[in-house]
């Protein structure tokens, strides 16, 4: 398919640019009355905007998420970074202990006993997220003093750690509002 | 995430462009979120975006001394980034890299792990991604400005130095590509 081609969908120019201004916040009073009345007649319209909607979403959180898991360039260390981390390491350590309790990362006696390595049940969610080479370096150092201080005004973060099929291995679960990051960290457990 | 001015971008400048390294700092910390969506929106590659930023902040700092207009400073920083991620010769590689993956998509669809909303999710990402990467590139930016930066057309615009008529144009055309390849990718899918 040529990426540059133009194509309609039944509803003229001047109701798609309706649609989209209202999408962006951008669209007048006036105009707002004038898609009410569009949107209460014409299926092609309503079916639009739902689908315009919906891709926004989908486009802004892929986005986001793509350009969210980049990070693995070395920054400067920083006092707030490292609390940072040395915080997650120790919940995920605190997470490492409190999962071994469960049968899921003690795997049954015969499975030990025909030399079989415990299965890592829990695959990450993102697989692509893992590096091939696991290494210090991958820890996401993030410095929060590069990131304009209204992304984390809002976002609400926690972190679990899942061992991995290496024993120096765990897999840090990030979580924010956002999004759920996979942050592979390997150290002395 | 706006790209309005705040108080002290024009006295961090003038500072900068006086040899204060801490002036610069101070200004890469408060704009450093949009510069890095602005050179994805080029590269595509959010695993080099990063190199290529740093690049950029060398090459502000080498030149920021021939910013006549400091007042016009944010169409100059777009460009500053927007050229950097032109030379660095990624674009090419970004169309390659997205192509394949983009092809290698079907080849997911066996898997049956367990976590099947979370590959879901990556699969839908990876085809919305795919689908945004593909648009040309004068839909692509403004569309990936907008919805990561949140920006309104008129800083849009007044980055990319464009009117704000051909802002909105470009989205419109942005959006209706985008909902294209998408329908077209799940009926090809469904064949």
């Amino acid at each position: 398919m040529n990426p540059n081609r133009d194509i309609s969908f039944g509803a003229d120019d001047h109701v798609e640019r309706l649609i989209a201004r209202h999408l962006d916040g951008e669209i007048t009073p006036g105009q707002q009355a004038e898609l009410d009345q569009i949107l209460a007649g014409d299926p092609d319209a309503r079916a639009m905007l739902s689908d315009y909607r919906q891709n926004d979403l989908f486009a802004a959180r892929a986005l986001r998420a793509d350009i969210g898991q980049a990070g693995t360039t070395p920054v400067q260390h920083t006092p707030r970074n490292v609390w940072l981390v040395a915080t997650g390491a120790v919940l995920a350590a605190a997470a490492v202990v409190a999962l071994s309790f469960l049968p899921i990362f003690n795997p049954p006696a015969d499975r030990l006993t025909n030399n079989v390595a415990p299965a890592f049940d829990m695959e990450p969610p993102v697989n692509r997220l893992r590096p091939t080479t696991i290494s210090p370096r991958f820890v996401d150092y993030r410095n929060v003093d590069l990131y304009p201080r209204q992304q984390f005004s809002d976002v609400h973060r926690d972190l679990i750690g899942i061992r991995g099929p290496d024993p120096n291995v765990i897999f840090l679960f990030e979580r924010e509002t956002q999004a759920t990051k996979v942050v592979p960290v390997s150290g002395d457990f | 995430m706006t790209i309005t001015a705040d108080d002290g971008d024009l006295e961090l400048i003038a500072a900068a462009q006086q040899g204060e390294r801490s002036a610069l700092d101070v200004f890469v910390r408060r704009h450093q979120g949009w510069v890095r969506n602005v050179v994805y929106a080029t590269v595509g590659n959010p695993s080099i975006v990063d190199d290529v930023v740093q690049h950029v902040w060398t090459i502000v700092w080498e030149k920021i001394g021939t910013l006549v207009d400091p007042a016009r400073w944010r169409g100059w920083l777009y460009r500053m980034a927007k050229n950097a991620a032109i030379d660095a010769g990624l674009s090419r590689a970004r169309e390659r890299e997205r192509r394949v993956e983009f092809s290698s998509i079907g080849s997911q669809e066996s898997r049956t792990s367990d976590p099947a909303k979370a590959l879901i999710d990556a699969e839908q990402h990876q085809q919305v991604l795919s689908a945004i990467m593909q648009l040309a590139e004068i839909y692509r930016e403004p569309f990936i400005l907008r919805h990561l930066n949140g920006w309104s057309y008129a800083e849009i615009g007044e980055a990319m130095s464009l009117p704000v008529d051909t802002v909105e144009t470009r989205l419109v055309r942005a959006r209706r590509l985008l909902r294209a390849a998408l329908v077209n990718e799940v009926e090809s899918r469904n064949r």
